[in-house]
């Protein structure tokens, strides 16, 4: 019995430091906030391409907050509040890009920007060329689903301020296949 | 040369069913979308009216079934009275309560499992056959995580907890205990306490608002005192110990319990002294990371500059030394800056945003946390 004794509350000592370890409330990093934009770009005046965002997923967890720009929906701007503290944390947004114009869009990345490339990297999911269609008999847009990532590449070990830009570009399919064009 | 055989096709049969409901449960586990839960009671069910009827029962051995069935119903009790007892500190809020849906979601799969998993373990403990006390403790552990957990939603570090702190370890501490009571007192006494410690969020609109850490460790520790409660009172045997001895077990047990409660009265925050990890170097000469700080709470107590405290801005914790205070229409001012840092943090805290006042460091103890919580993002970055 004595033994049986020794062997539980040794048990419970580990479990609880254990318990310890893993609640343990923890600090954070000061001002963490990043701003990102995306920009969907009309590549040529020729074509009646209208590619913008018809979307963006509002956070779940209050991670982030995200408006689309009300003059033309060509830009997304959004701001991280929480969820990036440690390295390897991110944040994902879901957005949707769409093309109401006549003619198949076909969307590449720009560029990207990280104001604090050593500590943050921005991506958008989407394959490098995806197609959209060009908006159907009815005028109905065709749609792609695409995620922003905002990822933490590094933990910070001071206050920081990072924006970001990730620009899309959106150009006629028709006009990258044929040259004479 | 008939009980040789009735024992030898009872042992058959007993394998037969453990392997198939081994092979069962575990299945659950690799299909994403199922309702564990659900899918695991349905299971259960069958096996336990065929070890029931076709497995020979064993007589259980103790003379002391009906006390310890009304002493596991007291316990049971009394463990939900004091939960609500702590809702008087630390508030209340709301559970899932009853209704028709919670009945048929939470509470029937819930009950039937613990009568069906309970069935289970008392026939195959009477076998008194170690294999197979052993495989069905390791049974029983995978129906509790199978019922009771969202295992299949492990995407944050705080998941991952809840996950370790209210299913896997209070799992493998408890089927210690329904082990022991099983094997000695037939299954009732452990459905009875199991029913009443389970149900009640089920039953109940409102529970205490107790932190996660603290509900942790009581899950953690209640079924071994139980189990100890339960040894000492029906089966230590008296012998001598010199006093000697006694005392120094006393001794070593207070201190382990004092260790114990410090800890989790320190990583609940709830109470006059709490604990954080230092995750950055901001405030690297004075406080390092991978050190834990105590603080005492805020209570209007006087700060001055130089001070160290704990706020909080933007929904982070902080820790960082007063620089300057100013009183302005009579709201006073408090100016931060990181030790490390060549500027003050930006704008300025109240009253409203202190958390507390740093009293000593712990150095290096705060490292596992940091370690664990950066291998779990690393995990989930890699996977």
């Amino acid at each position: 019995m004595k033994n049986r004794r020794i062997a539980i509350v040794a048990f419970m000592l580990v479990a609880t430091l254990t318990l310890g370890i893993g609640y343990a409330a923890i600090t954070d990093v000061l001002d963490f906030q990043g701003t990102a934009k995306v920009t969907a770009q009309q590549a040529s005046e020729a074509f009646d391409l209208d590619v913008y965002f018809s979307e963006v997923t509002a956070s779940q967890d209050g991670s982030y907050t995200t408006r689309i720009n009300a003059d033309n929906n060509d830009k997304i701007t959004f701001t991280i509040t929480s969820g990036l503290n440690g390295q390897g944390d991110k944040v994902v947004i879901p957005a949707v890009i769409a093309n109401a114009g006549d003619v198949p869009a076909e969307l590449s990345i720009k560029s990207t920007y990280s104001s604090e490339p050593d500590y943050f990297t921005v991506t958008c999911n989407f394959v490098e060329g995806t197609e959209l269609d060009a908006a159907n008999a009815d005028q109905e847009p065709s749609t792609v689903n695409v995620e922003l990532i905002v990822e933490l590449i590094k933990t910070p070990t001071e206050d920081i301020e990072a924006s970001f830009v990730l620009e899309v570009n959106a150009t006629s399919a028709e006009a990258t296949n044929d040259p004479n064009q | 040369m008939m009980r040789k055989d009735s024992v030898s096709r009872d042992k058959k049969t007993l394998y037969a069913i453990s392997l198939l409901l081994l092979a069962a449960l575990l299945s659950i586990l690799f299909f994403e979308g199922t309702n564990s839960r659900v899918v695991t009671t349905i299971l259960l069910i069958p096996f336990a009216v065929a070890v029931f009827f076709f497995i020979r029962k064993r007589s259980i051995l103790s003379i002391n079934k009906r006390q310890v069935l009304l002493l596991m119903s007291v316990i049971g009790l009394v463990y939900v009275m004091l939960f609500y007892l702590t809702g008087l500190h630390f508030g209340f809020s709301r559970t899932v309560g009853f209704s028709a849906s919670s009945l048929m979601r939470y509470s029937l799969p819930i009950m039937a499992s613990i009568i069906a998993i309970e069935i289970i373990r008392t026939v195959l403990l009477a076998q008194n056959n170690k294999a197979i006390a052993v495989i069905s403790y390791f049974f029983c552990i995978l129906v509790d995580i199978l019922v009771q957990s969202s295992f299949h939603r492990i995407d944050t570090f705080n998941q991952f907890m809840d996950f370790m702190g209210f299913t896997l370890m209070p799992a493998l501490v408890a089927n210690f205990l329904y082990h022991y009571v099983a094997k000695r007192y037939g299954a009732t006494p452990n459905i009875v306490y199991r029913l009443i410690i389970t149900l009640y969020p089920y039953l109940l609109p409102f529970g205490s608002a107790v932190p996660d850490s603290i509900v942790a460790f009581m899950r953690l520790v209640v079924p071994l005192l139980v189990y100890l409660f339960l040894h000492a009172l029906y089966e230590t045997k008296r012998y001598h110990k010199s006093s000697k001895s006694k005392i120094w077990s006393g001794v070593g047990t207070a201190f382990a319990a004092v260790v114990m409660i410090s800890i989790v009265l320190l990583i609940s925050n709830q109470f006059r002294y709490g604990t954080l990890v230092i995750a950055t170097e901001s405030m690297t000469g004075e406080i390092n990371k991978g050190d834990a700080i105590v603080y005492e709470k805020y209570d209007d107590q006087s700060i001055a500059v130089d001070q160290v405290i704990v706020f909080e801005k933007n929904n982070s914790h902080l820790v960082h030394r007063v620089v300057k205070v100013e009183s302005i229409n009579g709201e006073t001012r408090y100016y931060t800056k990181g030790d490390a840092n060549e500027d003050m943090d930006t704008g300025y805290i109240t009253d409203v945003d202190i958390v507390g006042v740093t009293k000593f460091k712990l150095p290096f103890v705060g490292y596992p946390t940091i370690w664990l919580r950066e291998l779990f993002a690393e995990k989930i970055r890699g996977g």
